[in-house]
């Protein structure tokens, strides 16, 4: 397999245009700007559309026209510029337009720092729009994880006509690593994705019955509510089939850390340190953190574990909730926080850890 | 020629672009939305065009309009019709879109949008209708308010020194659209004419040759209390005084 060294932005945007993306808008916000750029120089090179747009707003109503139209289409940007998206992504998930959107997150509230973040998850997980749907959202915790999650997400937003998340903090967005990146669906395989979307509107000559109606609303309450119930049992489904969630040495641990993204990976070194002293310490990584990983937590074995560390860069916790509900009190629940773009130490969660063990 | 129904009376003919499921349409009787689609219909008849439309519609009362035709729709949020039509268009360069929104959807909420396709020259046709006021929401004041005009949120009426004077649309578009576009306000005083620049416009598309805008204006007898006769008049006269009607751009024609 060719390894390459790209950086992570970059390689988001290479992995959705082998993915089969054709269409991106956006607008500047660092640190997520390689996005676009790389979009502006790769997607002519392959018969697709860059539009910067002349604003986040009118990004994601691009995409948003562009994905009702059959098209696979992508937007990204970085915290406030994804507050700004909100309304569309809302539209998108009421009309049910499958179309991917990354925010490289960064410090906030506000226009907060450029530096990396871990601030967005109560957005991205559990309101990113108005009117309570959900959406996958998946968080990478390496340049290539990020890679296979892009061109991953393009097959879940099209098999459930949904939008879907990369949750990818500053630090995996701006890092450079060797990747291997997927191989790129042929312009066959494109056309044929674009053509089985009967739905889109593309002009009905192609099939009048089934006039192209992309609706984010409807007059009607009873067919609202039902939209809205198929729309549950999609995400219930979610936490069936598509958790997905990785075991780091946690089989005998006592005290199990939980954290995603960059956050994941500096615990991860610190796990092996406390391991190489013979110290019984692991992790939890969700890897979707919508659907979360509850079982996982869940199912641990409370007789054994003695506390729970909550590893994350944002000040007050936000995923601590999500953890809570599956520790349901069973054993104490710690926190190591770092926030406003100051990148998570190995020597604080080591001293974190310290304080438990 | 046409046929003669019940008594002996002359149907209106009706546009065979308009989806007769949905008629009579959902406007309020007297309401300019339906005359404005109605020469939209025509002219998309005359140019022979349904099957590649793609109507956007905005919120507004415009929305009322999502299955006025028979062909592809989409619901935008309100302001934002211009860029969906926008992503639309540059996804599938063969369909003609069509972005229809009100002036509040298109000179307040939606002016970054507006502005911006027509600097790009985006090949997409705006129809937007003028009709003094935010029809769906009441009656509220709208940035095409005429001075003194009393609305729901003008009360004492528009006072420009405080609010500024009524967006003038089509001369903001001509003033920022690159060669190609074409740019006209017309009315439902004058719908003939209206379908004729409706009609240019979607041409415009057709041809590639640039940015389409058309204002029409129109009339909100429900918001603004306005029986046949004053709504008429206020058409007719306070608002074409203020809002010139007539073409703005014309793309030269192509050489040779
Ligand atoms: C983001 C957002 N803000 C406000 C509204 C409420 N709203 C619905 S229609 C409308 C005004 C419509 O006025 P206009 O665009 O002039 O269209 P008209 O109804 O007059 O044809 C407003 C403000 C909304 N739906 N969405
Ligand atoms: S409120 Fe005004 S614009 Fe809306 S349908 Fe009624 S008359 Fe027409
Ligand atoms: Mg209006």
């Amino acid at each position: 397999m060719k390894r390459v060294f790209m950086k992570g932005c970059e390689a988001i945007a290479e992995a959705a245009v082998r993915a089969g993306c054709r269409f991106f808008a956006g607008y500047p916000i660092t640190p997520q700007n390689e996005i676009p750029e790389y979009f502006s120089r790769r997607l002519p090179e392959v018969g697709g559309v860059f539009i910067q747009g002349e604003s986040e707003v009118a990004s994601i109503s691009m995409v948003y026209g562009a994905a009702s139209a059959g098209t696979r289409s992508m937007t990204s940007s970085s915290s406030p510029g994804i507050s700004l998206k909100s309304e569309g992504i809302s539209y998108c998930a009421a009309a049910r337009i499958p179309m991917v959107y990354a925010n490289i997150s960064r410090g906030g509230p506000g226009v907060g720092s450029i530096q990396p973040a871990q601030m967005d998850y109560m957005q991205a997980t559990k309101a990113s729009g108005n009117g309570g749907f959900k959406m996958m959202v998946l968080a990478p915790s390496t340049v290539q994880e990020a890679v296979d999650m892009t061109f991953a997400a393009f097959d879940y937003a099209d098999r459930d006509r949904n939008p879907v998340l990369i949750l990818c903090d500053g630090v995996i967005g701006t890092m450079m690593e060797p990747v291997v990146l997927p191989e790129m669906k042929s312009d066959e395989e494109v056309a044929a994705i674009k053509n089985s979307k009967k739905w889109a509107a593309i002009g009905h000559k192609v099939d009048y019955a089934n006039r192209g109606w992309i609706q984010p609303g409807n007059w009607s309450t009873a067919i609202m509510q039902q939209g809205n119930e198929e729309a549950a049992v999609m995400y219930e489904n979610w936490q069936k089939n598509d958790v997905q969630v990785e075991h780091y040495q946690v089989e005998d641990a006592e005290l199990v850390m939980v954290a995603y993204g960059i956050s994941a990976r500096i615990a991860k070194t610190v796990v092996d340190k406390y391991r190489a002293d013979g110290k019984k310490v692991g992790l939890i990584r969700p890897i979707t953190v919508y659907p979360f990983p509850y079982k996982a937590i869940e199912n641990l074995n409370y007789n054994q574990v003695k506390a729970i560390l909550d590893v994350e860069m944002s000040i007050p916790a936000q995923m601590l909730e999500d953890v809570s509900l599956a520790v349901k009190g069973r054993c104490p629940i710690e926190t190591c926080l770092c926030s406003g773009g100051n990148l998570m130490k190995k020597e604080q969660v080591m001293d974190a850890v310290a304080k438990l063990i | 020629m046409q046929e003669l129904k019940e008594n002996n009376v002359l149907q209106p003919a009706i546009p065979r672009s308009w989806n007769e499921e949905t008629k009579p349409h959902k406007f309020c009787p007297g309401c300019g939305h339906g005359i404005i689609l109605k020469a939209l219909g025509e002219a998309i008849d005359e140019l022979g065009i349904i099957d590649q439309v793609v109507f956007g519609c905005d919120i507004g009362c415009s929305l009322l309009s999502w299955d006025f035709f028979a062909c592809d729709s989409v619901q935008t949020h309100h302001g934002r019709t211009t860029p969906t039509i926008t992503g639309m268009k540059r996804a599938n360069s063969d369909i003609v879109g069509i972005a229809y929104m009100g002036d509040g959807g298109g000179y307040a909420i939606g002016s970054q949008h507006l502005f911006n396709a027509a600097v790009r020259n985006e090949r997409i046709t705006v129809i937007l209708c003028n009709n003094c006021n935010y029809g769906m929401t009441g009656g509220q004041m709208a940035p095409t308010t005429l001075p003194g005009m009393k609305t729901e949120t003008s009360p004492y009426g528009r006072d420009v020194n405080e609010t500024g004077y009524p967006t003038k649309g089509p001369e903001m578009v001509a003033a920022v659209a690159p060669e190609g576009a074409y740019v006209a306000r017309g009315s439902i005083a004058n719908v003939r004419q209206l379908k004729g620049f409706i009609k240019k416009a979607l041409e415009n598309q057709l041809a590639g040759s640039g940015f389409s805008f058309v204002e029409c204006l129109s009339s909100c007898p429900t918001n603004w209390r306005t029986n046949a006769k004053q709504t008429w008049e206020f058409v007719e006269k306070d608002m074409a005084e203020y809002f010139k009607v007539g073409e703005l751009r014309i793309p030269q024609a192509k050489e040779g």
